[in-house]
């Protein structure tokens, strides 16, 4: 299958109302672990792709970070010397956070930064860590490392990826999940659920990076986002065989 | 017990030979479940055991080393590329003893995987272990790099002498709390240290929770290191003497690799001059920048592992050429089964070629879903087999086409250009 450039021009009418998409990279250098800059790759084009643009900010521990012109949040996974740095920075801008979920900005948060959206994280030792709460959910530190190829089954279609975990997740009844697990552990090792999803936040413990192989996420992602700008929900579908196949062969790897 | 030990373990390589086997690990394994003592009991009958770990260049470095070892009339125990567990290294003892058990040679330098250091050198009580990055590699297999930098850690307090790669603030930060007449340090000068960018570096910055590192000084030091058409010309600098050196390796990582390998084969006792004079004649381990020929053609085979180590062979063989490109990509255990590592690569820097990548491997569409992004062409096939003959003979007279695979996939690769080629046996 020959690649070829996609993306059309005729997505000026999009263009006109939205002049670049504001995406914020939080922590990208203490949550740099796993590739989870491919979701980053993978918004940015596909936005290129359409004939937009987009602007990444990168926002470390004690930087600027005026939400009000953010479009998209993201945040990776990372070892757990990065969590522990990020953990009171996150809480400074907790307020803030909360009033941009409210207001419907997006938000994808991947696995360490994910566990921290959450109310807390307890680790084995048993110190408890803060988080955010704009999931409820509360993170476990187990002895259980889940490690290995992961499918769930969401509202986005099945989206496919790898997790490497020992924190179990839990939802509080309520908060929905971001799917139903079909290969793999996701959340914690009872549950057959994965990640949580609340308005316009995602959070997951899916690495592979998510988003290149699940390009229909990236597009919700990305839909939700223009359409707070007031442009129009329609995004020119891009050829996805590629990403397609991909997925597909992934998802039949043994777990 | 230790004599049972070895019969059982030459009658089993004797079983293996015959089934056409040699040269597996096998024998090792059921030793060590037969006798757990045994790499300490005929480890006791060396005289210096060299270990060598980390992420990328254990191989490379062992070799290096080893060869040095045995080119200076030194007979030398090693493990072959690929047996770097406990079990590699006890196969590896047991092919140089005889029936009686006794070992033909006092000098044992084995690379050894980061996980297994710490048991392996507890058994050993080596005179030397030298760690040489610590980088991001098979996540899935470890989970952490500080966790693997903690495992090492472990290993290193059965170790009379230790060399630390001054550049590597992970490896570096090992040296705290040791006595400084037990470490070693080796490094780069400026210019040369920036084209070798340690894990906090790779995506371009250092985090904010790393302190600016100011690495101790190395007393071996590499100041020149240029690629040439059959390897490289570099030099180095101790406190009193500097000297150049040559290597059939390119690049500076493989510099870097001498570097560490010359300061090793110093530490044991060697001369320098004559372990330079010997470093010169090492040819490639297999599958790592090992050229191979079939009939008019040529394929070099580049090993990747992890980021760092796929970064250094896009900047040293592939960016800014139109040379036909095979990569091959797998998830099996050795490999790493997460593949997410592909995008902390910096594909983006073959930007403006022209000639389609082949992208093929277990996870070829993974890694066509990574160039697409990268923007990047490239065509995707799943049948390794055909798709190699296919890049070989569309290779012109005289061409090199570069073949980079990941762990398992390079196995496979290199059996199949066996069959068709002309192809060294598994360096020992």
């Amino acid at each position: 299958m020959t690649w070829e450039r996609y993306g059309g021009n005729d997505s000026r009418h999009l263009g006109s109302a939205v002049k670049a998409l504001q995406i914020v990279h939080l922590y990208a250098h203490e949550m740099n672990i796993y590739g989870d800059r491919g979701n980053i790759i993978s918004l940015v084009k596909r936005l290129e792709w359409r004939g937009l643009k987009a602007k990444i900010t990168e926002v470390g521990v004690g930087d600027k970070l005026d939400l009000r012109t953010a479009d998209i949040v993201f945040g990776g996974g990372g070892q757990d010397k990065g969590q522990a740095m990020i953990a009171k920075d996150l809480r400074r801008r907790q307020v803030n956070l909360r009033r941009a979920l409210d207001e419907g900005v997006v938000m994808l948060a991947i696995c360490g930064t994910y566990q921290l959206f959450g109310h807390h994280f307890k680790t084995r030792s048993g110190q408890v860590i803060p988080g955010i709460g704009l999931f409820d959910a509360v993170t476990v530190g187990s002895d259980h490392r889940m490690i290995g190829n992961l499918v769930v089954d969401s509202l986005w279609g099945q989206l496919v990826g790898f997790e490497n975990h020992s924190g179990q997740t839990e939802l509080t009844a309520g908060q929905p999940a971001l799917g139903q697990v079909r290969k793999g552990h996701g959340n914690n090792d009872y549950s057959q659920q994965e990640g949580a999803v609340s308005h316009n936040a995602f959070g997951t413990y899916m690495h592979g990076p998510l988003l290149p192989k699940n390009p229909q996420l990236a597009d919700e992602l990305l839909r939700r986002a223009l359409q707070r700008h007031g442009a129009s929900a329609e995004l020119e579908p891009l050829d996805d065989q590629l990403e397609k196949r991909a997925a597909s062969i992934a998802g039949n790897r043994p777990q | 017990m230790y004599l049972l030990a070895i019969w059982l373990g030459k009658l089993i390589i004797l079983t293996t030979r015959l089934v056409g086997n040699a040269g597996s690990a096998l024998p090792g394994l059921v030793i060590e479940k037969f006798y757990r003592n045994f790499i300490s009991r005929a480890g006791k009958k060396l005289q210096q055991v060299v270990l060598v770990t980390g992420t990328n260049g254990k191989t490379t470095t062992n070799k290096l080393l080893s060869e040095i070892v045995k080119g200076v009339g030194r007979p030398v125990i090693t493990n072959r590329a690929g047996g770097n567990l406990s079990r590699g290294i006890a196969s590896a003892l047991l092919d140089h003893a005889d029936w009686w058990g006794r070992l033909d040679a006092r000098i044992g330098c084995f690379e050894v995987d980061e996980a297994f250091l710490s048991a392996v050198s507890a058994k050993l009580k080596p005179q030397l272990i030298l760690v040489l990055n610590l980088l991001r590699d098979q996540l899935d297999r470890y989970g952490e790099l500080d966790r693997t930098a903690e495992l090492i850690n472990q290993g290193l307090k059965y170790a009379r002498k230790i060399i630390l790669n001054a550049d590597d603030p992970l490896v570096a930060a090992l040296g705290k709390g040791k006595a400084s007449s037990r470490l070693i340090y080796f490094g780069a000068a400026a210019p040369l240290k920036t084209k070798l960018p340690h894990d906090a570096e790779l995506l371009g910055t250092n985090p904010s929770y790393l302190q600016p590192v100011k690495g101790p000084r190395p007393q071996w030091l590499l100041t020149k290191s240029i690629s040439t058409r059959s390897g490289q010309v570099a030099a180095l600098k101790t406190a009193s003497e500097v000297h150049d050196f040559k290597l059939r390796l390119p690049g500076v990582y493989n510099a870097y690799n001498g570097l560490a390998a010359l300061a090793a084969a110093q530490t044991i006792g060697l001369e320098l001059a004559a372990a330079i004079d010997q470093i010169s004649e090492v040819a490639p381990a297999f599958g790592r920048s090992e050229q191979i020929k079939i009939g008019t053609k040529t394929v070099q085979l580049l090993l990747v592992k992890n980021p760092a180590g796929f970064n250094q062979i896009i900047n040293e063989f592939l960016a800014g050429s139109e040379h036909p490109i095979l990569m091959a990509i797998n998830d099996n255990f050795a490999d790493g089964r997460d593949v997410s590592w592909l995008w902390d690569v910096d594909f983006e820097a073959l930007t403006g070629r022209k000639h389609p990548v082949t992208a093929t491997g277990i996870r070829g569409y993974d890694l066509a879903v990574r160039l697409k992004y990268a923007e990047i062409p490239s065509v995707t096939k799943r049948n390794l087999s055909r798709t190699l003959r296919r890049f070989v003979s569309d290779l012109k007279p005289g061409q090199i086409g570069y073949i980079v695979p990941t762990y398992t996939a390079m196995l496979s690769l290199r059996r199949l250009l066996k069959k068709s080629g002309d192809v060294g046996e598994v360096w020992r």
